[in-house]
């Protein structure tokens, strides 16, 4: 019987040695997490955190210091498990001689498809990234978006049953952004599991059921994004009326703050607060500034709850 | 099977697309071009020469070119093969084997870094490829392309040396799997520093680096072995004046330790490049005067430097991380 995950990574760790062994840098720590079939799962984390670490690893890319990863029941990086993978690098390199038609063609012969085969699977391909019109232009004319666009095609050439993206919309304007999420979306509704790593929590919180959080190579979080709105994350909207400089003066201990002047008295201002004890501060202040408080409305925010999640070890790191 | 032929002919098709294929087209096509006018005409011997056949006169464009070559040749048939053999020695050992391979080196050398480079290597090893035969495809499609290359210019060669010299010798052609073979060695070497390094300007430093040291060990075999037997004779003591006795045999010693203990065990390692145009003459000798022996032995060391060479680079490419 198959398993009903995708992918499961069981106390996994990678520490990476310098070439006589006197440098060890530990990359990932101890990371268990499982991703059930047919979801899309965004990575996330810090730069450094051990994301394109673990992506590796289920690649087979790099092999884990302890710990398992599997890939659909099969070890990660088995050859059987790389046939259910379709995968986007985040810096994609193709070789100049080919043309994004060739490319396919190339790409579809390495999963053992004959040309013939993947022609009308490729031209579908080529039309819903935007590059049917440019199917015979050399690779080398293309712009960084159009290399992602063709990668992302080349992904899902051979009908994966995983989607691993690095960094899918890196280099594309907001209509191709919309374009690559529209694709994952259908991914999904065809019943494809989608890893996703992305620093772009906006389009993360768009697509994703689940979260995982990596940083300084441990698991943060995993799991649905509701789930972080439990863990005091607060990110607030007030709408004010008052003297601007007052208000001003009150929000200036809270970093930063999104100021929108509805009118000459009037304003509406988002920010990010620690817990429930520094919302009370706040309104205290403003309260204290002579500032009106129209209206108070809690909002949610990937970005809070992340930065709220990896920033203790970092300004401890800071102090350190 | 399919994936891998997928990736000989990508590697093909990348090094065909590449600029420096159609200057070593060209170059080949001008060289063939330019021999074309080269003829070969066999002058009648006399009787004071005690040869019925006396020599050979090249012409190019009609007119003579050099003076009448002397070869001790019995027959007309005699003297186009000692010719022929003149003409692999001379022309397609130096044009091919040193320009021809350094040229193909220089092409091919970046068909492994460019796999291995990231971006590329990672989205090939996410695909259903054994490492060790991504890495062996790729050299296989470097090799293909050059073997493109070599038939070309043999081919050609063949067909000059028929249409102008008169000789239809098919044996000719066995200079393109030597060649071939020749350029796989060197070419093993550039594939495993381009793995280790993926820079491909270093993998071809290094390999022209190797390959002139194989010269240089052959080279100093080949002196060392003409001259250590002369030490022999002055160290008997009938040919050592009194005042320098001692001296040569300690000089001797030396000399025979760096050949025993430093040349003789380098040359048996490394491949023999210098060797291995013997084989095409081999196959040219009718009289037999070169002994099989001393052909093939050049042949199977060098094959087992190849074959060691490319189990390192399938070991290293199994083994590393990307």
């Amino acid at each position: 019987m198959g398993s009903t995950l995708a992918i499961e990574v069981t106390r996994l760790s990678k520490t990476y040695s310098s070439s006589f062994g006197l440098r060890r840098k530990l990359a990932l720590q101890d990371v268990s997490l499982s991703v059930a079939k047919g979801q899309i799962v965004s990575l996330l984390g810090p730069n450094g955190a051990g994301k394109t670490t673990l992506v590796k690893i289920l690649l087979g890319l790099l092999r884990p210091s302890h710990g398992t990863a599997q890939i659909a029941g099969q070890p990660a990086g088995s050859v059987r498990s790389r046939r259910r993978i379709g995968y986007l690098p985040e810096n994609l390199f193709t070789a100049t001689h080919h043309t994004a038609s060739s490319a396919l063609v190339f790409w579809g012969r390495l999963h053992g498809i004959a040309p013939a085969e993947s022609r009308p699977r490729r031209e579908a391909l080529l039309d819903a990234v935007g590059l049917a019109t440019a199917a015979r232009v050399p690779v080398k004319q293309f712009s960084k978006g159009m290399r992602q666009r063709l990668g992302l095609a080349g992904a899902l050439l051979h009908q994966p049953d995983l989607l691993i993206l690095d960094e899918p919309t890196d280099g594309l304007d907001p209509a191709g952004r919309k374009m690559v999420r529209d694709l994952i979306c259908e991914a999904k509704r065809e019943g494809k599991t989608i890893f996703l790593n992305s620093h772009l929590l906006q389009e993360v919180e768009q697509i994703s059921d689940q979260v995982a959080i990596l940083d300084q190579g441990s698991l943060k979080y995993c799991g649905a994004i509701a789930g972080l709105q439990q863990k005091d994350a607060l990110r607030i909207e007030l709408e004010l009326r008052g003297a601007e400089t007052e208000a001003q003066a009150a929000l200036d201990l809270y970093g930063e703050v999104d100021w929108q002047r509805l009118d000459e008295q009037r304003y509406r201002v988002r920010l990010n607060l620690a817990d429930q004890s520094a919302v009370d501060q706040c309104i205290d202040g403003l309260r204290a500034g002579g500032i009106s408080i129209l209206s108070l409305k809690q909002l949610f925010s990937l970005e809070g709850a992340f930065l709220k999640l990896v920033a203790p070890d970092d300004e401890g790191k800071d102090s350190a | 099977m399919k994936p891998y032929l997928a990736l000989i002919g990508d590697s093909f098709q990348a090094a065909a697309n590449s600029r420096i294929l159609w200057i070593a087209l060209i170059m080949i096509t001008l060289f063939l071009a330019a021999l074309a006018p080269m003829g070969l005409d066999i002058v009648s011997g006399d009787a004071e020469s005690g040869y019925a056949i006396d020599g050979l006169q090249l012409r190019y464009a009609g007119s003579d070119f050099g003076p009448t070559i002397q070869l001790p040749a019995e027959s007309a048939t005699e003297l186009r093969v000692l010719a022929l053999a003149w003409f692999m020695d001379h022309v397609i050992d130096f044009i091919v084997g040193f320009f021809g391979i350094l040229l193909a080196i220089i092409v091919s050398a970046g068909v492994i870094p460019e796999t291995y480079r990231s971006g590329s290597v990672d989205l090939l090893l996410s695909k259903p490829l054994n490492r060790p035969a991504l890495f062996l495809a790729k050299f296989i499609g470097g090799c293909a392309f050059v073997l493109m290359n070599i038939c070309y210019l043999i081919t050609g060669l063949f067909l000059v040396v028929g249409l102008r010299w008169g000789l239809w010798e098919g044996r000719i052609l066995i200079a393109i799997p030597v060649f071939l073979f020749y350029f796989m060695i060197l070419f093993s070497v550039a594939a495993l520093i381009g793995l280790l390094s993926r820079r491909t300007v270093l993998s071809i430093f290094v390999t022209i680096l190797f390959w002139g040291s194989c010269i240089l060990v052959a080279s100093s075999k080949q002196t060392m072995e003409r001259l250590l037997p002369l030490a022999d004779v002055l160290e008997d003591p009938r040919m050592i004046s009194p005042e320098g006795e001692g001296e040569v045999p300690q000089a001797e010693a030396f000399w025979q330790s760096v050949y025993t203990f430093g040349i003789l065990p380098l040359y048996t390692v490394l491949p023999k490049p210098l060797e291995l145009d013997e084989t095409v003459q081999y196959f040219l000798d009718r009289k037999g005067k070169i002994k099989s022996r001393s052909v093939w032995s050049p042949v199977i060391s060098s094959g087992i430097f190849l074959l060691v060479v490319l189990g390192i680079g399938c070991w290293v490419s199994w083994r590393a991380e990307y």
